[in-house]
């Protein structure tokens, strides 16, 4: 008798190590006008950011929750703390994190990445950044990066104030409006024009409280012609009560310029991730988001790009694995708003031990986008029939002149695929192996080496049992 | 005047798309109810139902059932001026198969509501084809079970949109046996500001091992003010099965149009053409003269 192949789970054995919780401060659990109130206060917010926190409650309180995706009837509000800050200030050099949070970081290997291959790295632990710093030479070339803090009250309040959730509005959904109203952390990112910055920046949102929310802000804008790579990490320890993460992503791509946005979102199983990411591109723009979904009790995760000036540009590609106990819901959105716009999504899925996975993504090409293309491909992979796999594309087309493509397909592992390897001398176990590592290659092609290889190690598969 | 909801789909996606389900106001107050008909497969092997409805708002129900070993051909066309709603059950018992033809060549301003619901069972098949060319709205809303083994659906739907026609389709083919195979191929033109929407749900269920679903689907853009949605949806829990689905929207093809052009034939000419042809294929799988000729009348005037 032939057993199935068997995918290993995610070893989490790094990410599920607790800190002790050391707080210097937590918000009581809840979400009322008071509460939102002391967090401005707490954060020194600028007025007109407290009135947009008060204004986003109360568009929370008024929007329903989404009667279709995963359910999210598990999260509790009263029972999420939605700000706590650690024992330490924001620090431009490791030495100066406290012990126990920069061995966390230490563990997984941001200190060590920065030194190797990043040229800016900004660390968040529950709801503020610890670390912050940018290399010189990066920094020379007037590239800002910096928490979203400091941006907020510093040199670049006006920019922030121009950009700040106007992209990603408090009215989009239920969870864009939370996060309006208790947005804490996150890094700014202003790339001049023409300046092109050759080694990624890196932020790590790192969530160690119990029972707590992390609402970071991402702003990025890449002004003309220049270029940028932004890579994006997330752990938490597991709990046996949940945690939420409902940050915000809001990417500017300005003329010519180009954005490639890469995530490795590797939450503990207890987290309930409904984050939102979106960009807008103008002429002759690009934007590429590469995205590995990982962790998680339930996600919801779909980037959108806009493309607002002709010839703007988008490329998703993206992988997700759902095991025992995960319902992850992932995708990509994207408008058409100009002419000659393109865009392509190609993404992977694997379910296995119970795990759901779906893929959901919309394709809108208005009017006006004549001579526009759009391509999306989307394959998945069942393990078992404890699994779940589900395809949920839609396309809006309203002009003649498009041409729109799709194709989708859910399978096991090809027999077929594995006779044929087994005929040029490979195991059938050996086979199979290689199979299912390598439907996750569109996404490993298009991350940086290290980050590879460190997804390839999170799947690992083990072949056993018999033949016959 | 109350409210149908129809055309849902099984799995909801965002709701500023549009897509979830279709509103479609209807007076059932003053509903004509036509006389119900039951077509059982053995005693006839083909039966036409001409079906114009009666009144402003007109209401149908159609029973095919096919017992063991049995097969039938239903020819439906619906011809209405006003606003019409056409309910088919199939019941498809062992080793039975039934074919449904439908051709749509209602009025100018008329409304078809079209629903059918098929119970497929070990060994048995339905084979379904739609098409729709009439000058109305047409609401068409499909579920087929495939309840037995080795059970299978297929269904071929095609349409030429023009003016500000309304076609708003949903189908639902639901795996719950092994060795089941379901295939939909759809295809059409959009012309003027004609506005069309296709949901196909392929749904493996678990124990549908072995199972096979595709579906496949062309739309032709040829009006500037058209709208086209489509939403192909694959949902699986069963792990040994096969789920396909492809989708191509546009204008004709440079290579297509070069083809043409070598050839004498102008864009205009050449559109025409490319409309007509997948309703010519239908035809081919009808193989019905009385049928084809109501479809060439109907071509004529398009």
């Amino acid at each position: 008798m032939r057993e199935k192949s068997q995918v290993e789970d995610i070893d989490r054995s790094i990410y599920d190590i607790r800190d002790e919780e050391k707080d210097a401060y937590r918000m009581k659990e809840g979400l009322t006008p008071q509460i939102v109130e002391q967090l401005s206060k707490e954060k020194g917010d600028p007025a007109w950011m407290q009135q947009f926190r008060l204004e986003s409650l109360q568009i929370y309180n008024e929007m329903p929750v989404p009667d279709w995706g995963p359910s999210i009837e598990g999260l509790d509000m009263d029972h999420i703390a939605t700000y706590v800050r650690p024992h330490s200030k924001m620090q431009a050099s490791w030495k100066d994190v406290p012990e126990d949070i920069k061995e966390t970081f230490e563990r997984l290997g941001i200190p060590q990445a920065e030194r190797k291959s990043l040229a800016g790295v900004g660390a968040q632990y529950d709801s503020e950044l610890v670390y912050h710093n940018v290399k010189d030479e990066v920094a020379a070339q007037g590239v800002v990066y910096t928490d979203m803090e400091s941006a907020l009250k510093g040199e670049y309040a006006d920019m922030v104030h121009k950009y700040f959730m106007k992209l990603v509005t408090p009215h989009d959904h239920k969870f864009a409006a939370l996060h309006g109203a208790v947005w804490s952390g996150g890094s700014f990112v202003y790339v001049p024009k023409g300046v092109h910055v050759s080694i990624p920046l890196q932020s790590y949102f790192r969530l160690n409280a119990k029972g707590a929310g992390q609402f970071e802000h991402t702003l990025i804008i890449v002004d003309e012609g220049a270029s940028l790579h932004f890579i994006e990490g997330c752990s938490a320890p597991k709990y046996n009560v949940a945690n939420l993460h409902a940050g915000c992503v809001e990417l500017f791509v300005k003329k010519n310029a180009k954005l490639r946005y890469s995530t490795i979102e590797n939450w503990s199983k207890n987290m309930y991730n409904l984050n939102t990411k979106r960009a807008s591109v103008e002429e002759g723009g690009t934007i590429e988001w590469v995205s590995g979904s990982f962790g998680s009790h339930v996600g919801c995760l779909y980037p959108m790009s806009v493309l607002k000036g002709e010839g703007a540009k988008m490329e998703f590609t993206g992988v997700t694995f759902a095991g025992h106990g995960q319902n992850l819901d992932t995708g990509a959105k994207v408008v058409h708003a100009a002419p000659n716009t393109s865009s392509y999504m190609n993404t992977r899925s694997i379910s296995k031990d119970g795990g759901i996975s779906t893929f959901r993504s919309s394709v809108v090409v208005a009017k006006n986008a004549k001579g526009s293309k759009s391509a999306v491909s989307c394959q998945s992979l069942m393990l078992d029939s404890e699994s779940r796999s589900d395809t949920i594309p839609a396309m809006d087309i309203r002009t003649k002149d498009a041409a729109v493509g799709h194709e989708a397909k859910i399978g096991s592992i090809s027999d077929d695929a594995v006779f044929y390897l087994m005929s040029r001398g490979m195991t059938e176990e050996d086979a199979r192996a290689l199979l299912v590592s390598g439907f996750a290659d569109n996404v490993s092609k298009e991350l940086p080496v290290e980050y590879a290889v460190e997804m390839n190690n999170l799947i690992r598969l083990e072949m056993k049992g018999s033949i016959g | 005047m109350t409210e149908m909801t129809i055309n849902k789909l099984p799995s909801k996606t965002w709701y500023w798309l549009h897509v979830n389900e279709t509103k479609l106001p209807w007076d059932k107050e003053h509903t004509t109810e036509l006389p119900e008909e039951t077509v059982t497969a053995g005693s006839t092997e083909e039966v036409r139902f001409s079906i114009t409805g009666e009144g402003r708002y007109s209401s149908k129900k159609i029973h095919i059932i096919a017992p063991a070993g049995k097969q039938v051909t239903v020819f439906m066309d619906y011809q209405t001026e006003e606003k019409l709603a056409v309910r088919t059950s199939l019941s498809v018992e062992e080793h039975a198969r039934v074919r449904l033809v439908q051709l749509q060549h209602t009025a100018e301003n008329s409304l078809v509501y079209n629903q059918i619901e098929g119970e497929c069972a070990k060994n048995a098949r339905i084979e379904l084809v739609q098409i729709y060319l009439g000058k109305g709205d047409i609401y068409s809303d499909t579920t087929i079970n495939l309840n037995g083994d080795a059970s299978s659906f297929r269904s071929d739907i095609g349409y030429i949109g023009q003016h500000t026609h309304i076609i708003d389709m949903n189908e639902v083919v639901n795996h719950f046996g092994k060795h089941t195979e379901s295939e939909i191929n759809v295809g059409g033109a959009l012309r003027d500001g004609a506005k069309k929407i296709f949901r196909g749900t392929i749904d493996f269920k678990t124990g549908s091992s072995d199972s096979v679903g595709n579906e496949l689907e062309n739309v032709l853009m040829l009006g500037d003010d058209v709208e086209n949605k489509t939403v192909p949806v694959i949902l699986c829990s069963e792990e040994n099965v096969v789920g396909n689905h492809g989708a191509t929207i546009g204008e004709l093809d440079e290579d297509t149009m070069f083809y043409f052009a070598s050839r004498g034939i102008d864009k205009e000419h050449a559109e025409n053409i490319m409309a007509r042809a997948n309703i010519d294929r239908l035809k081919g799988i009808i193989k019905d003269d009385s049928f084809a000729r109501m479809i060439d009348e109907e071509l004529g005037e398009v």
